[in-house]
């Protein structure tokens, strides 16, 4: 079964090594540089996993989480945070992510994450 | 010829009476009248002078008032002083008191001037660890992807510095957030929280992370003690003092905490064995980024006091150099 994860992350290189590592763990994956971008894409295809930065331009990770919960109820949404952000780690677990991960972070963790998350699905 | 003589001697002296005579009406007409001016004049010199003397003491007596009354000083002579002496007595006092006045404006100014400068570093500092996030991250990412890309076949210096790698990201990861911790004035979030629980749990944290093996911690506390604060803050402070603590005693000592309920307040001691601090340390350690460790940053201190403040409760140090360390604590316990 294929689980597809959209990487929404304005820096380019921290993306790229996401993308690579998890297409090589199995995923069919996406990469947006802006939180407007990533909107349009889930708008027009379906991911089951987001993964969010929170400082993005054009749209940030917490408003992109909002508007993904409304449009694609059924993608989980992972944010990124930075550091001393731990305030909007929480605001983004109220407002319904799946989960949080400060930076900067393991990749090791991150896809255990993914993993636990594509577990789940196929239950 | 001799007629002649007495004739011009009887002149000059008729002249020298004369003369002599009208001098003495002279006298007799201007040393009174020169007396009689000099007088006023004086009088009148005198009269301004004291009327002037006159506003400068109900002046003074009025300020001095302010400060003391007059019945105060005189009881407290024993009622052996007269007017002048009281004067003179407000006036010390009210000379005093300025001087006081003076030390406490100056200490004020300077108390502003170092909550400015904090207010100024910790912007500074936030800006600056906010924007390190994103390539500490990058850094952090592309070295783990070389970790895995190399995974059993690289010779083992290749491995060993691309852990090197990763474990400097994390250095600076520490640096960043103890900036980032120090930098947010953030209000604390108030819960009911066990104090006790609260200086095992931290300790526990830092027995994780440092060799605490030749380590005696003692808690030394009733086994509830709760007061109005926030729990992760708090929890802070005793790690960062713990830390200090085990980093001065080289990881072998005595780490003693002891904390005591007064009405309203609780009082918490943290003492070590360590070499202690000298006099001119003792007055810097709060200050921000003072440290005497090759790879401390000054910060854990700096946190503490902010923590501290922010709670309404305040530390001090007490310490000898060669005889150890105690820190002391007070923090209201807070409505309940
Ligand atoms: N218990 C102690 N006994 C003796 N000296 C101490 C003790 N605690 C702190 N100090 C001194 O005060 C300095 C400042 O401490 P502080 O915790 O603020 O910074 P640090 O430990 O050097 O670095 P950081 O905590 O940011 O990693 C220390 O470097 C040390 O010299
Ligand atoms: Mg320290």
């Amino acid at each position: 079964m294929t689980f597809r994860v959209l990487v929404a992350e304005d820096e380019e290189i921290a993306r790229k090594h996401i993308l690579d590592t998890l297409e090589a763990e199995g995923y069919e994956v996406e990469g947006a540089d802006n939180g407007l971008d990533a909107l349009r894409e889930i708008e027009a295809d379906e991911f089951d996993l987001l993964i969010a930065d929170i400082k993005m331009p054009k749209m940030d990770g917490l408003e992109l989480l909002e508007r993904v919960r409304q449009v694609s109820p059924g993608t989980k949404v992972i944010v990124v945070t930075g550091y001393g952000s731990i305030n909007s780690a929480v605001t983004a677990m109220k407002e319904g992510a799946y989960d949080y991960l400060p930076k900067p972070f393991d990749l090791d963790e991150l896809v255990l994450k993914i993993n636990k998350a594509r577990e789940r699905k196929s239950l | 010829m001799i007629v002649i003589a007495d004739d011009l001697d009887r002149d000059a002296r008729n002249n020298a009476e004369s003369g002599i005579s009208s001098s003495q009406t002279a006298i007799l007409v201007f040393v009174p009248l020169f007396l009689l001016i000099g007088l006023s004049t004086l009088l009148y010199i005198s009269s301004s002078v004291v009327r002037r003397l006159k506003t400068l003491t109900t002046s003074v007596e009025q300020i001095g008032e302010h400060f003391v009354p007059s019945e105060e000083v005189m009881r407290e002579s024993g009622g052996h002083m007269d007017e002048v002496d009281v004067l003179v007595e407000k006036t010390r006092i009210v000379n005093n008191k300025l001087n006081d006045w003076e030390q406490e404006l100056h200490e004020k100014n300077e108390e502003l001037i170092r909550s400015k400068k904090l207010a100024a570093i910790g912007t500074l500092a936030s800006g600056v660890a906010h924007e390190l996030n994103n390539p500490i991250n990058n850094i952090t990412i592309s070295a783990q992807v070389l970790q895995r890309k190399i995974a059993g076949d690289a010779p083992p210096e290749v491995t060993q510095i691309v852990d090197e790698i990763i474990g400097q990201t994390l250095r600076v990861k520490g640096i960043v957030s103890n900036l980032l911790e120090f930098a947010r004035e953030r209000e604390p979030q108030l819960s009911t929280v066990q104090l006790p629980e609260v200086v095992r749990n931290a300790y526990e944290q830092v027995i994780r992370s440092t060799d605490t093996m030749d380590v005696e911690f003692t808690l030394d506390t009733r086994d509830e003690i709760s007061i109005r604060a926030d729990a992760g803050q708090l929890e802070r402070v005793f790690i960062n003092l713990f830390s200090n603590a085990v980093a001065v005693m080289e990881g072998k000592g005595r780490l003693t905490v002891k904390m005591e309920e007064e009405d309203g307040s609780v009082v918490i001691w943290v003492s070590d064995t360590g070499k202690g601090l000298s006099r001119e340390d003792q007055e810097k350690i709060f200050d921000p980024f003072f440290t005497r460790r090759e790879k401390g940053t000054g910060l854990g201190l700096a946190i503490v006091m902010n923590i501290i403040r922010q709670h309404g409760g305040g530390i001090t140090v007490v310490s000898e150099k060669g005889m150890g360390t105690v820190f002391e604590i007070h923090l209201p316990k807070g409505a309940d």
